[in-house]
């Protein structure tokens, strides 16, 4: 189990152990399905945690689509520099990342991913605020998809499958 | 008179707010809350709120409950009587009582509910005889 796992999918929404810190919403957390080797990991960067609820209530709704058939481990970093720390630590099939983030920023962490012989493989899904200047910028240094917030749910569903090739 | 998207985004929201489905709730009432100019975009806007927070209780977020559920009864209240086939009058009530529970969570810093108790939106006439739909 890992150290920073939080509470689990199963319990995300049906009764939920107090992720909600009265110092303070942890970001740093882990969510879980019950992750094994053969599942899927994602991580997901961001700072903002009212869109990091929306992206995990995304992946808890695909853990309920695949009926456990292939767990998902998520896990969370608030700025790059916390992703890339996760991302050596172990392999994931997927980084969902803002770009604008303090401390390392989304273009820093993509340029970091696509420049690592381990790393550069992993999929990853842009989602920003910015315009067309910026999904340029992010496609240029090698993201797979862009999405601008504000997204609806259906739209970070079917893009998060698509980069996962889950029918 | 409201927009001809209106009705539909309202049937569309109640369907996915009764089946808990909260986050999806709140988007299809924004759908026609968007587009809305009459003064029933405050009653979406309430509805929106109120599923807000209860998808804020679903993340164990009660402190985002009680702040989402203060704002979403206070636009809602208005509407009762005029609400367009919401029964408000059964609905209001059911999230005071969360209102409530949900402050209570906060006081004693806990996140545990029944979520089989959420509140369901009923009609108070049929959706497609509302203002002449």
């Amino acid at each position: 189990m890992r150290e920073n796992k939080l509470f689990v999918f199963s319990d995300f929404f049906e009764h939920s152990t107090p992720p909600e810190k009265q110092s303070g919403r942890q970001l740093d957390a882990t969510v879980s399905s019950g992750g094994t080797p053969t599942g899927l990991s994602i991580l997901v960067v961001e700072d903002n945690p009212h869109i990091m609820e929306m992206y995990g209530y995304v992946l808890k709704k695909l853990a309920g689509e695949l009926k456990g058939r292939v767990p998902i481990d998520v896990q969370f970093a608030a700025d790059g520099h916390q992703a890339l720390a996760r991302l050596w630590q172990s392999p994931f099939d997927l980084v969902m990342l803002d770009l604008y983030m303090p401390v390392m920023d989304g273009f820093a962490l993509i340029e970091r991913i696509r420049g690592e012989d381990k790393l550069k493989h992993i999929p990853v899904l842009a989602i920003s605020a910015g315009g067309e200047d910026t999904q340029a910028r992010a496609l240029g240094l090698g993201v797979n998809s862009y999405l601008r917030k504000p997204v609806r749910f259906a739209q970070v569903m079917e893009t998060v499958k698509r980069l996962l090739e889950i029918q | 008179m409201v927009s001809p998207r209106f009705h539909a985004s309202l049937a569309k929201g109640i369907d996915l707010f009764n089946r808990r489905e909260f986050y999806e709730a709140h988007e299809a009432w924004e759908e026609g809350w968007i587009d809305e100019l009459s003064d029933s975009r405050v009653l979406l806007q309430g509805l929106i709120q109120v599923a807000a927070g209860f998808f804020k209780l679903q993340c164990a977020a009660p402190i985002g409950t009680v702040k989402l559920l203060e704002l979403g009864l206070t636009k809602l209240r208005p509407f009762v009587g005029r609400s367009l086939g919401v029964d408000l009058e059964a609905l209001l009530p059911a999230v005071d009582r969360w209102h409530a529970l949900a402050r209570q969570l906060v006081a004693e810093k806990r996140a545990d509910f029944d979520p089989s108790l959420f509140p369901k939106i009923g009609y108070t006439q049929s959706p497609g005889l509302v203002d002449g739909h």
